[in-house]
C-alpha cells in the first residue's frame, strides 16, 4: 500500500477550436502570456497550440498550489507529462517539408519540436522546474501514464512537487488518419491539457492551499482483462476496498462502453462518464482534477478514475477528499 | 530490431510462460520516433498505398512500440517512455522503479530507435550530424552520426531472480534524472542537470564517487555535450572524475537515440562480465576541455564492479543510472 499524495493545484485548459469567441479569447491570454516570459528575461518563441495550453496550465496549476518554486528549490519540483497524437501535426509539417523539398526542407526550428518530450521541456524551461522530467505515450492514457510515474515520484521523496499531466492538439492530418482507418467518429479539431500539482500530504496544508484532495491509488494493465487489473492494482495500492468505492469516473471513450462497463463490472459496480473524455492525452488527468476539484468532497467514499485504450492498456487511480 | 531484441533479452533470462502472476510484470519502452518510418511511408503515399489508412496510426501513438511487444503474461504496466535521447535509460529507471515500488515483480525495459529520413534531415538542419567520423572528446571532433538498434533488460527482484536460478548480470543499485531548463537543443554549459542526475543515482545507490570503476558517457562527439559532460563529471564525481576510466561507445555504434541508454547499460553489464572497459574509438586528439581518462581507441582490462551510464538529449533531459556487479 503506498502513502497518500495530496492535489495541492490544477490547471485545466480545453479549447473547442471551432468556436471562434473561445479562440479570439486565447489568442488575447497567449499574447498576454508572451509578454509575461519577454518580462522575465526568456526568450521563448511558442510556436505550437500544444505548448501553449500545457504552458498556461502549468502556470495555472502551480499559481493555485502555492509553491513558490524560485524559493523551494528549482531541483526539487519536476515534470511528468504525458503527450502523444498532440505533435502528429507538427511530425507531419516536418516530414511533408522534407518529402518536398530534400533535407532543405528541414527547419532547426521545428525539429526540435517533433519529439514528444519538446513540450515538458518547454514547461520546465518557462517555470524553471530543474527536477525530474518524464514524457509518456500511451494515447488516451498518456496522461494516466504521467499521474503514475509522477505519483511514484513524490512518494519516493526528495521532491517538494510534481507537475503530472497530459497535453493534445488534435490537427486534421490525424482526424484524417483516423477517418482511412474506418474510426466513424474521431470528432473535431481541439485542444486540451491538464496539470496536477502533487506533493508529499504534508505539504501545502496552509490556508492559502487551494485543493486538498488526495491521490491515494493508481493502478495501471495492458491486455485483455486490462481494466481489472488496473483497478485491481489501484485498489491494493491505495488499501481500499471495492465496497468502499463511492463513485466510478469514466476517463476515456477508447473502449465501446459496454464491454469497458462489463470489465469494470468484475470489480465494481458502476460508472458515470468523464465530461472531456475525448481529450485524448489530457483525458485522464482532466478527470482527475474535476473530482479533485469538487466531486472528491462531495462523495462519501473516495472516486474511482477509470480509463482505457485502444491498444488493450487500463489505468485507474482513486482520488478521495482530505480534510 | 525491438521484437528480437526484446525475445533475446526473456530466452537469456529464462522467462518461461506463466512465469509471473497477472498484471504482475510488465515493460517499459524507450523511443524518440518509434514508428515513424510507418509515419513517412503514410504520407509520402498521398493515397496510392492500400495499406495507408493503418500506416500513420502505427506512427503516431509510440505506445504501439511498447504493445506490439506485449504478450501473455506481461499484463502490467506496458509503457512507452519518450525522453529524448535519454529514453533508454529512463525507462530502466522506470522500471526500476516500478519494482522497488511494490507495482511489479518484473519487468522488461530498455530501447529502441530507427535511422531515417525524418531525423536525419532534422539533424542535419542543426548541424549536428559529422561530416566524417564520430570522435567523442576528441579535440576535433565534429559531430555525431546516427545508429539504431534495439536493447532490452530483464529487471526482477534479486530474491526472485535467485530463487528460480537464474543468471544474474548485475544489479541497478541507482537511477536519477533532472532537467536543465535552459535550452530545447542546447545542454546547459555547466552540465548542471546531467550532474544532478549522477549525484542523485550515486545517493540513491548509498555510494561514494570513490567506488566508481568505469563511466559510460553519453559522448555524442558534439562539441557542446562533451564539454558539457567533463564539467558535470567534475561536479558530481570530484577528484575521482580525473581517474576513473570514462569511455563512449557511440564512435563505434552511432547515436541510436532512444536505444542508446539501454544499449550502453549493457555495455555496462559486458564490461563488468567480462572485465573489459570499452575504448573510445577514433580518438585522435586530446581536448584540455575534456581532459579525462576517456581509454583512447584500445579496450583496457579493469575489473569493473561499479559502473555509472550517463544520458542527455534534447529539451534539458539528463538521466543517470548506477549499476552494480553481481556479488
Amino acid at each position: 500500500m503506498g502513502r497518500p499524495v495530496r492535489i495541492l493545484g490544477t490547471g485545466a485548459i480545453v479549447l473547442r477550436s471551432g468556436l471562434p469567441e473561445e479562440t479570439a479569447a486565447w489568442s488575447a491570454r497567449v499574447a498576454e502570456a508572451t509578454e509575461r516570459l519577454r518580462r522575465e528575461g526568456m526568450r521563448i518563441r511558442l510556436i505550437h497550440r500544444i505548448e501553449e495550453i500545457a504552458l498556461l496550465a502549468s502556470w495555472d496549476a502551480v499559481r493555485e498550489s502555492g509553491i513558490a518554486v524560485s524559493s523551494t528549490g528549482p531541483e526539487r519540483v519536476g515534470i511528468a507529462l504525458g503527450v502523444d497524437e498532440g505533435i502528429d501535426g507538427i511530425k507531419a509539417r516536418h516530414c511533408l517539408a522534407v518529402q518536398s523539398d530534400g533535407p532543405l526542407g528541414a527547419s532547426p526550428l521545428v525539429f526540435p519540436f517533433t519529439t514528444q518530450n519538446a513540450v515538458a521541456a518547454r514547461v520546465s524551461i518557462g517555470l524553471d522546474l530543474r527536477g525530474e522530467m518524464f514524457t509518456l505515450c500511451g494515447g488516451q492514457l498518456s496522461g494516466a501514464a504521467a499521474v503514475g510515474v509522477a505519483l511514484n515520484t513524490v512518494r519516493r521523496g526528495g521532491v517538494t512537487a510534481m507537475l503530472a499531466g497530459g497535453a493534445t492538439s488534435v490537427e486534421k492530418v490525424f482526424l484524417d488518419a483516423l477517418a482511412a482507418a474506418g474510426v466513424r467518429d474521431g470528432g473535431s479539431e481541439r485542444d486540451g491539457a491538464c496539470i496536477l500539482v502533487l506533493a508529499p500530504e504534508d505539504e501545502g496544508r496552509g490556508p492559502e492551499a487551494g485543493r486538498t484532495s488526495l491521490l491515494i491509488g493508481y493502478g495501471d494493465a495492458f491486455g485483455d482483462r486490462a481494466v481489472t487489473y488496473a483497478v485491481e492494482a489501484c485498489l491494493e495500492d491505495a488499501g481500499v476496498l471495492p465496497g468502499e468505492i463511492g463513485m466510478v469516473w469514466q476517463s476515456s471513450t477508447d473502449l465501446p462502453s459496454d464491454v469497458f462497463r462489463q470489465d469494470l463490472a468484475a470489480v465494481v459496480p458502476v460508472s458515470m462518464r468523464s465530461p472531456h473524455a475525448d481529450m485524448d492525452s489530457a483525458s485522464f488527468p482532466l478527470a482527475v482534477a474535476a473530482v479533485a476539484g469538487g466531486q472528491a468532497a462531495a462523495t462519501q467514499g473516495p472516486v474511482l478514475i477509470v480509463g482505457a485504450d485502444c491498444m488493450g492498456a487500463a489505468a485507474a487511480a482513486l482520488v478521495r477528499g482530505a480534510s | 530490431m525491438a521484437r528480437i531484441a526484446f525475445d533475446r533479452a526473456l530466452r537469456d533470462a529464462r522467462i518461461l510462460p506463466g512465469e509471473y502472476a497477472p498484471g504482475r510484470a510488465g515493460i517499459v519502452v524507450g523511443t524518440v520516433l518509434g514508428g515513424i518510418l510507418s509515419g513517412e511511408r503514410y504520407l509520402r503515399s498521398a493515397g496510392t498505398d492500400p495499406d495507408r489508412d493503418r500506416t500513420l496510426l502505427r506512427q503516431y501513438p509510440l505506445r504501439a512500440v511498447a504493445a506490439a511487444l506485449a504478450r501473455p503474461g506481461f499484463s502490467g504496466p506496458v509503457l512507452t517512455v519518450s525522453t529524448a535521447c535519454a529514453s533508454g535509460t529512463d525507462a530502466i529507471g522506470i522500471a526500476f522503479r516500478n519494482i522497488l515500488g511494490g507495482r511489479a515483480d518484473a519487468m522488461v525495459a530498455g530501447g529502441t530507435d530507427t535511422v531515417n529520413e525524418f531525423s536525419f534531415s532534422g539533424f542535419c538542419a542543426l548541424n549536428a550530424l559529422t561530416p566524417g567520423v564520430v570522435r567523442p572528446f576528441s579535440r576535433d571532433r565534429s559531430g555525431f552520426a546516427p545508429g539504431e538498434g534495439a536493447a532490452f533488460l530483464v529487471l526482477e527482484r534479486e530474491k526472485a531472480a535467485m530463487r528460480r536460478g537464474a543468471r544474474i548480470l548485475g544489479r541497478v543499485a541507482g537511477y536519477a534524472c533532472a532537467s536543465d531548463a535552459t535550452h530545447l537543443t542546447a545542454p546547459h554549459r555547466d552540465g548542471r542537470g546531467l550532474s544532478d542526475a549522477a549525484t542523485g543515482a550515486l545517493r540513491e545507490a548509498g555510494m561514494a564517487a570513490s567506488e566508481l570503476d568505469y563511466v559510460n558517457a553519453h559522448g555524442t562527439g558534439t562539441l557542446y555535450n562533451d564539454w558539457m559532460e567533463t564539467k558535470a563529471l567534475k561536479t558530481a564525481l570530484g577528484a575521482h572524475a580525473a581517474d576513473v576510466p570514462v569511455s563512449s561507445i557511440k564512435a563505434v555504434l552511432g547515436h541510436a537515440f532512444g536505444a542508446a541508454g539501454a544499449m550502453e547499460a549493457v555495455a555496462c553489464l559486458l564490461s563488468m562480465r567480462d572485465g573489459v572497459v570499452p575504448p573510445t574509438a577514433n580518438y585522435r586528439e586530446p581536448d584540455p576541455d575534456c581532459d579525462m581518462d576517456c581509454v583512447p581507441n584500445r579496450e583496457r582490462r579493469v575489473k569493473v564492479r561499479a559502473a555509472l551510464s550517463l544520458s542527455a538529449g534534447f529539451g534539458g533531459q539528463n538521466a543517470a543510472l548506477l549499476l552494480r556487479g553481481d556479488g
